[in-house]
């Protein structure tokens, strides 16, 4: 008897401190900084970087430190699937790190809780906008509950560019008698026909991880309305890809390849890594991956690497690829606001064109001066001609949080023959519609 | 009143409200009080709060929403979530039925052949429990691969027709991922079980020799029944590695392909910390909680000692 008493005391005291627990009723949205200044202080000041890739955030705090000595700049890496579970927890802590690697999966509750800092007033005074090409800036942009990107305030800046295009290993294409790089689609695929008839597996196919879905992706901006994309992407109402029919034949494309035996069987089963050694060590001709494997694949295959942006149906049409910058966000707890969007002004100045490039990526601004060579020099130039011609794409993972494991499943379903190009489209667009309620 | 029993009390004279035996009650209460603390704190708390989030449709930052019993109902409708906890039931047969069948077996001809070369055995069987789950699954992954050791030894025995990516395909990935489950788990309840077959008086062994039982006979009438604790030990352990399964999972084929590998465990992080809703996370978890709560209930019931 007495002790039911004590064990409903307990349940009782329990269920009170549930009901003053933790699902953290919003935090106060940041007062608006009207006293912004693009002067920073000459005190020694320590800023805090919380990021998960690197490169290119060394060389770039490199640069900066090296023209502001009195600031010093502590970086916390994390690796990925981390990163994505702490950064909430690390940006409502008392002690929140001054400058974030943006990452939109998590940044869909951070930027409604008001814990990155609008940066607007800082574009504007740096004026940024002018400087940087507004496809980079679609996806760090929002309206305030994070539900449609593309519109509203300015939540981070890209600090280098990563791309998506066709690597390949000219030592495998020039033996199946492939001479230059493709200028259209049509002749891509018969160049990828030629290396499969010279007896080697042409694609790498990773659709355990990423890889997968990016060939599609790739295929899809080429095939497909870019404007219709990023309205996916960005998440504006009513936008859909079921009419616009690029987007399954994309689809078709992979599946066709898949049947005709262009990539390792049991692709579903290929991780990221598993691909990358295949690539680097010869078994395969062509990989379609982003600009951040550039020194593995170099490193391995020297000059024998070659990059290409995958061309368009029609030959001499404006070039488009899916990329994005390494995207940076000053915290709303930051109590150097000032010094970590100089570091951001740093960043897309041409003052870290050298730093970047060297590091692998592509710099936002571009330096004459800067010099890039072998594989590094062909991206940045493909980099320019998309800046110039349609536009930077944003990651199609990127358009619900769970749409990176709809993809790949959906991709795998491609492969396996159990999907029909129209129901992998299908399957986004359920996906995104069950986000978009 | 609670002054007028301090001051009796300094006074030295027991209060009639006060008596000993309930003091001896008392002070009992307060020698478990730090180890109720941790246990309430780290084990009872977060799962009442795991609870409480079930009934929520919540990003883990922002506030939440109330919306009663739909997170529990969307994992019997959810054809995704469901097929999860599906998954985990056909992994209970390769991590706990074949691992016990197989570690009973190995424990009787083992136990037959007497300690010579024993430890040696043991090592070799056990050894899967010691490497981590992580580098088992990738090096699995490298086996079952289309050009990995498997295809590549069915190949060289003219068995090539058999060769296949086994991890890629939805018919056969989760059997894969099973036996994987099998490998790691058979060395555990081999172990128990020879441990526990030790313990058995080999007088009971020799007098059913002596009355002519031949040792199959003697494995079933003897080491079986007296297994019993092993065997109900056992099972609980694996069946749980199987239904809590994770890691193997993630390693080897993330939930593919198409989902066909799909377990609660790899759900609940996916719910949780990719998709932003904790609520879905809670409501799975809570009932892979009573899944496995069933599931040893009824393990233990059947290895009961008969009274």
């Amino acid at each position: 008897m007495r002790r039911s008493l004590i064990v409903t005391a307990g349940a009782v005291a329990s269920i009170a401190l549930l009901a003053g627990c933790g699902t953290g009723g919003a935090a106060p949205r940041p007062s608006s900084s009207s006293d912004i200044s693009t002067e920073i202080t000459d005190d020694p000041v320590t800023l805090t970087v919380s990021y998960v890739s690197d490169p290119p955030i060394t060389p770039l705090v490199e640069g900066f430190t090296e023209l502001h000595p009195n600031v010093t700049i502590e970086l916390v890496q994390t690796p990925f699937a981390d990163y994505q579970t702490s950064l909430k927890l690390a940006l409502a802590s008392d002690d929140a790190p001054d400058i974030v690697q943006y990452s939109p999966g998590p940044m869909r509750a951070i930027v409604p809780a008001g814990l990155v800092e609008p940066l607007d007033e800082y574009a504007e005074a740096y004026g940024w906008r002018d400087r940087v090409s507004p496809s980079l800036l679609g996806m760090l942009t929002s309206n305030e509950d994070a539900t449609q990107y593309g519109t509203g305030n300015l939540y981070a800046m890209p600090g280098a560019i990563q791309m998506i295009g066709v690597f390949y290993n000219a030592d495998l294409t020039e033996a199946a008698g492939i001479d230059g790089e493709p200028a259209t689609l049509a002749e891509f695929e018969e160049d990828v026909a030629a290396v499969a008839e010279s007896g080697v597996t042409p694609v790498a196919m990773p659709a355990l991880g990423v890889g997968g879905f990016q060939l599609w992706s790739a295929l899809s901006n080429v095939l497909a309305d870019v404007d219709v994309f990023n309205a996916w992407v960005y998440g504006e109402p009513d936008a859909t890809l079921l009419d616009d029919p690029g987007f399954t034949e994309a689809a078709a494309i992979l599946q066709e390849w898949g049947d005709k035996g262009y990539f390792t069987s049991g692709a579903a089963a290929v991780a990221d890594a598993d691909a990358i050694s295949a690539f680097t060590s010869g078994e395969n001709a062509y990989f379609v991956t982003g600009n951040w494997n550039t020194k593995v694949f170099s490193d391995a295959l020297g000059d024998d690497l070659g990059f290409f942006l995958l061309p368009a149906s029609a030959s001499g049409a404006a070039a488009v690829a899916t990329g994005s910058g390494f995207p940076y966000s000053i915290s709303s707890a930051s109590e150097n606001k000032d010094v970590a969007a100089a570091f951001l002004d740093f960043m897309v100045s041409e003052g870290a064109a050298q730093g970047v490039l060297d590091s692998g990526f592509v710099p936002v601004t571009p330096d004459a001066a800067a010099t890039a060579s072998g594989v590094s020099a062909t991206i940045q130039t493909g980099y320019e001609e998309v800046v110039a011609g349609e536009g930077i794409a944003p990651f199609a993972n990127w358009a619900t949080s769970s749409m990176l494991d709809t993809l790949t499943s959906g991709v795998q379903g491609l492969l396996s023959g159990n999907l029909t190009p129209e129901q992998f489209v299908e399957s986004l667009q359920a996906d995104w519609d069950a986000n978009h309620s | 009143m609670s002054t007028s029993t301090t001051r009796s009390e300094r006074g030295g004279r027991p209060s009639r409200s006060l008596r000993p035996g309930r003091r001896r009650l008392l002070r009992g209460y307060l020698y478990v009080v730090p180890a109720a603390a941790v246990y309430l704190g780290f084990s009872l708390w977060p799962a009442l709060n795991t609870l409480y989030y079930s009934f929520l449709e919540w990003d883990g930052l922002n506030a939440g929403v109330w919306v009663g019993l739909d997170n529990i109902i969307a994992v019997f409708t959810d054809p995704l979530l469901l097929g999860s906890v599906l998954h985990s039931l056909v992994l209970v047969a390769f991590f706990a039925v074949l691992p016990i069948l197989i570690g009973l077996i190995l424990t009787g001809l083992l136990m037959g052949r007497g300690t010579r070369g024993m430890t040696t055995f043991r090592v070799i069987y056990f050894l899967p429990q010691v490497v981590p789950l992580v580098a088992v699954g990738v090096t699995w992954r490298w086996i079952y691969a289309e050009d990995g050791i498997l295809n590549t030894a069915l190949r060289a025995v003219g068995l090539g027709s058999w060769a296949q990516p086994w991890l890629a395909q939805n018919e056969t990935a989760l059997i894969a991922i099973g036996l994987i489950g099998t490998w790691c788990m058979t060395g555990l309840c081999m172990m128990l079980f020879i441990s526990g077959a030790q313990k058995i008086d080999s007088s009971l062994d020799e007098a059913a020799a002596m009355d002519g039982a031949g040792p199959v006979r003697r494995f079933r009438a003897v080491t079986l029944p007296g297994l019993r604790g092993e065997i109900s030990i056992a099972a609980v352990i694996t069946t749980i590695a199987a239904l809590a399964s994770f890691d193997l999972v993630y390693v080897t084929t993330g939930g593919g392909p198409e989902n066909a590998t799909t377990v609660p465990g790899l759900l609940v992080y996916r719910l949780a910390f990719s998709y932003g809703d904790v609520g879905s996370a809670a409501a799975l978890a809570i009932i892979l909680t009573i899944l496995i709560l069933v599931f040893v209930g009824i393990i233990r019931r059947f290895t009961r000692e008969p009274e």
